[in-house]
């Protein structure tokens, strides 16, 4: 008795498998993949753009200090069973605050494989507190990735003058220490324009 | 089994090199303690150039013996003393930590503000005999500067410093400054 429904067990699981292998992956949308490349290559940080001076709430400047700054992209890194291929993006880079011991560091990726998608992750770290936080942005479904920060996208904010076009706002939900990272600004080509600290001190960008 | 032998005999070796030897020890005098005037939990107020007024609390004053640097297993060493006081702030974020060492040891006592790093030489006389600053007179005041000459970034450049008070002020690259404040 057990052997039998043993044997029923297995072949339907054989039977699963065989049309499961028989599903075809639909085909990469190239036109769609090449559009979504294109928009997310505008959020990388102009080269134009070097270090920065930065002002607290209370009138202390410093130096928001970029690094690392990197981009590539590799082709032929996806191929469906259409003949499509396709490649993949990625963009970093660093900010050190001169002063305060603040980190801040930027991962755009754009791919065809769609687990990888296009998105944007903002990782903060209080280097005194060893306070390390990070959330990422979904650019196809247009939330956070994760439950680590709220990512809301900001049309027309204005910080110290300027009108930024297009911004990410990330706040990250589980900031405790006085001094960890609470709010981030990113606007689009330009980069970290403005954040604030969970006790209330905010850093803008200065283009004094 | 002749992997387990060696590691044995290595181990075995290994615990016949000698242990080296203190050869002295170099301990702070009650006089080198009071290099760094602050008391614990005490609070510094300052101010920065634009009148920003903040307050620094001594977090901590730790005592401790080190060892000195030794190359080899079995290589004799000394020990000396070193204290450290630290401020903090939450608003700027700034932390301060000030190491003195017993002068026969080490003339430099050690300053690092927000992780750079200056170095007073307590064996030369100070800068000033008398430095004004504002409306306050500060006697024998050591200067500390930057060895890093990247002025484009803005950080300490350069500190001023008394064994009567303390941190005076604090010169950054930008020429901004934050002074202690004259509780006169």
């Amino acid at each position: 008795m057990k052997n039998s429904q043993l044997r029923m067990r297995i072949n339907f699981c054989v039977i699963l498998l065989i049309f499961a292998s028989c599903v075809e992956e639909p085909c990469l949308d190239i036109p769609e993949l090449e559009r979504r490349l294109t928009d997310i290559k505008e959020w990388e940080v102009k080269d134009t753009i070097g270090n920065q001076t930065i002002i607290d709430s209370n009138g202390i400047p410093q130096t928001l200090i970029m690094s690392s700054l990197d981009s590539f992209y590799h082709e032929n890194i996806v191929e469906d069973d259409c003949g499509n291929i396709f490649g993949s993006y990625y963009f970093s880079i660093q900010y050190n605050t001169s002063f305060s011991p603040l980190h801040l560091m930027v991962d755009i990726q754009g791919s065809g494989i769609s687990e990888d998608g296009y998105n944007l992750r903002l990782t903060v770290t209080n280097t005194n507190g060893v306070s390390v936080k990070s959330s990422t942005y979904d650019f196809v479904t247009e939330t956070s990735r994760d439950d680590n920060a709220v990512i809301t996208t900001v049309e027309g904010f204005q910080s110290a003058g300027i009108l930024y076009s297009d911004v990410l706002k990330f706040t990250f939900k589980d900031s405790m220490l006085p001094n960890e990272i609470k709010t981030v600004y990113y606007a689009k080509g330009q980069g970290i324009v403005k954040f604030s600290e969970q006790n209330g001190n905010e850093f803008v960008i200065s283009n004094a | 089994m002749k992997i387990i032998l060696s590691f044995i005999a290595l181990l075995f070796l290994s615990s016949c090199i000698p242990e080296g030897q203190e050869t002295g020890r170099y301990q702070l005098t009650n006089e080198e303690e009071l290099t760094i005037p602050y008391l614990a939990e005490e609070i510094v107020a300052f101010s920065y150039s634009n009148g920003f007024e903040f307050d620094l609390k001594v977090s901590s004053k730790d005592s401790k013996i080190q060892k000195s640097e030794t190359h080899h297993a079995g290589d004799n060493y000394f020990t000396y003393e070193t204290l450290t006081t630290t401020l903090k702030s939450n608003v700027p974020e700034l932390t301060i930590a000030l190491t003195v060492f017993p002068l026969a040891y080490s003339p430099l006592m050690s300053v690092e503000i927000n992780g750079y790093f200056f170095e007073i030489d307590l064996s030369t006389p100070p800068e000033w005999e008398k430095l004004i600053l504002g409306e306050k007179e500060y006697d024998n005041v050591y200067q500390a500067v930057s060895k890093d000459s990247d002025a484009e970034i803005i950080k300490p450049e350069k500190v001023y410093f008394s064994k009567e008070t303390g941190i005076i002020q604090i010169i950054m690259t930008n020429d901004e400054k934050f002074t202690v404040k004259d509780e006169n």
